[in-house]
This record gives structure tokens, C-alpha cells and sequence, in this order.
């Protein structure tokens, strides 16, 4: 009797399962997605973050001055151009709200030697050969806060030659 | 025995786990490949950025082997693998080597940066081989010499 009244629900009583299956599966889907998103997210900081210092590199280690065409001593470099230097780095990234505090300008004459903090003004010296080193650092944060994982820092560093009277 | 066939044919309770079990292997075949192709390409556009800083290096001091590689090298930190070992520089049409061999202003300068590093996802490797090769070429012109 039992066995019947069992099987008799069994085989009637299947209109909800749709909907039950769709309600277990459904947070595990979403997490998967959310799961891409974040892998995406972290790939699109990874790139923008090394496309910002290569281009703020590029800009500082170009010879000649940003706002004068016949580049006297007295004119601000690009090297010492500190303003459009971040400029570059924060117009190139795009969609990661880069902040100027978030970029560091230096200096070294080569590799192995002690890097000086670029003072960000006129009249100062840069040799042929020297570098300037442009490094970029953004924290990433999670959309939604995934337990056991902490926000980190995405950063890239960027060494380039500096070419002035060869 | 047709009989037998017949009810098997009609059971599709399994069906679509089945399908699930050939289809999930086919899509993260595909999934591993959108990666490691990604990472591929993250890859050599560093070293190409780093191959063209080791060229403007060398058009004015092109004598300073070591110096090139670790110019080289400091923009490559984030790749594994590449070690002073997988880059040549070479000079002129005969192909002079950095280190032995005279370099004068006007020789074409050839950076060439070869990275070789493990698959990262598993299983992948039986499709397309366990290691991929990445290389790079960036050239310039000797200004002068040092």
C-alpha cells in the first residue's frame, strides 16, 4: 500500500523539479560566472597596470621638452615633466581609476645602482644612458568579497634609457 | 533480445550527464587554450618591450654586453625563465657577437630573447605540448660606439 502511494506520487509530482534543479544549480553558476568576472578583472588590472608605466616610461625617457620647440636649458625636459608623465600613465589605464599617487618616478645611471627620487623639477640632470624607472601600483579589490581571499596589489615596473645627445 | 534493445533505447535518464561528461571536456580544452594563449601573448609583448630597451641601449654603447642583458633583464623580472643565457646580440650583416668582434656606428643591431616555461593549466600539455616557446627580435642601428 505504502509502495504504491509512493510510487504514485513518484511518477505525478514532478512539476516542480525544473524549478528545484534550477534553485540548487543556480548559486553554484552564479559563482562560477562571478568567479570569471574577477579572473577577467584581475587580467585587465595585470594589463593596464604594465601598458601605464611602459607608456609613462616612454614619455619620460624621450629627449626634448613638452611645451617648447627650441628646448633651452632653462626649458622643463620631459624627464622633468613629472605632470605629464603620470598623464600618460593614467590617459593609457583606462577603466582601473589610476590615481597620480599610485605612480612613482625615478632615476638610476644603470643597472645594479641605487635609484634617486625623481624631485619633479626644472633643471635637473639626466645623462645619456641614464634610466628612468617608472613603477606603477594598484590595489585590486574583489566586486564582492570572496572569504579566505584578500585584497592585493597589482604592480609593474618599467626601466627605460634615456637618449639625449648621442 | 529486440525487445530488450527496444526498452534500452527508451531509458534516457542518463542522457544528459552523458553529454555534460563529453561536452565539459571539449569546453575546458577550450578554456585552458583561451589561457594559455592569453598568457602567450602577455608574455612576448613584455619581451618585445624589453628586447627594444636593450636596442636603444645598444646604439650608443654597444661594447657593454652585460649591461645590455641587465637592461634587458630588470624590465623582465615578472617573466620566468629568461636568464642572460636566452639572449642574443648580434651586430652587422655577418652577424657579429657582442663579445667578440668590432662593432662600428652604422651596423644593424639584432636583440633576439628566447623564453621556453611549462604549461600552466593540466592536461593541456597532451594537445599542445608541455612547453611553449616564445620568441622575440627587435632591431636597431649602432650611433655610436663606446
Amino acid at each position: 500500500m505504502i509502495m504504491r502511494t509512493l510510487r504514485a506520487f513518484c511518477k505525478r509530482k514532478q512539476k516542480g523539479q525544473a524549478m528545484l534543479e534550477l534553485a540548487l544549480t543556480l548559486p553554484i553558476f552564479l559563482t562560477m560566472l562571478l568567479g570569471v568576472f574577477e579572473v577577467a578583472r584581475v587580467f585587465f588590472y595585470n594589463v593596464s597596470v604594465n601598458n601605464a608605466s611602459r607608456e609613462a616610461a616612454r614619455y619620460a625617457a624621450s629627449s626634448g621638452c613638452p611645451s617648447s620647440s627650441t628646448c633651452a636649458a632653462a626649458d622643463m625636459q620631459y624627464f622633468e615633466d613629472c605632470t605629464g608623465i603620470k598623464n600618460r600613465a593614467i590617459n593609457k589605464s583606462v577603466g582601473i581609476g589610476l590615481k597620480a599617487s599610485e605612480i612613482t618616478l625615478q632615476f638610476d645611471t644603470g643597472h645594479g645602482t641605487t635609484p634617486t627620487t625623481n624631485p619633479c623639477t626644472a633643471n635637473q640632470t639626466l645623462a645619456t644612458g641614464n634610466r628612468v624607472i617608472v613603477t606603477v601600483t594598484k590595489n585590486f579589490v574583489f566586486i564582492v568579497p570572496i572569504p579566505g581571499l584578500k585584497n592585493f596589489t597589482i604592480s609593474n615596473t618599467t626601466y627605460r634609457t634615456y637618449m639625449g645627445q648621442v | 533480445m529486440i525487445g530488450r534493445i527496444r526498452t534500452f533505447r527508451k531509458r534516457e535518464s542518463g542522457q544528459g550527464t552523458v553529454e555534460l561528461a563529453i561536452s565539459i571536456v571539449v569546453l575546458l580544452i577550450l578554456l585552458s587554450g583561451i589561457v594559455e594563449i592569453s598568457r602567450g601573448i602577455l608574455t612576448k609583448t613584455a619581451m618585445q618591450d624589453a628586447a627594444e630597451e636593450g636596442v636603444i641601449y645598444a646604439t650608443f654603447a654597444p661594447k657593454s654586453c652585460t649591461e645590455i642583458q641587465n637592461r634587458i633583464l630588470d624590465n623582465l623580472t615578472k617573466v620566468k625563465g629568461v636568464t642572460a643565457g636566452s639572449i642574443t646580440i648580434t651586430y652587422g650583416a655577418s652577424n657579429k657577437t657582442c663579445a667578440s668582434g668590432t662593432v662600428v656606428a652604422g651596423d644593424l643591431i639584432k636583440i633576439k630573447i628566447s623564453d621556453s616555461y611549462g604549461v600552466s593549466t593540466p592536461f593541456i600539455g597532451g594537445f599542445m605540448g608541455n612547453i611553449i616557446t616564445v620568441n622575440v627580435e627587435a632591431k636597431g642601428v649602432v650611433i655610436k660606439t663606446n
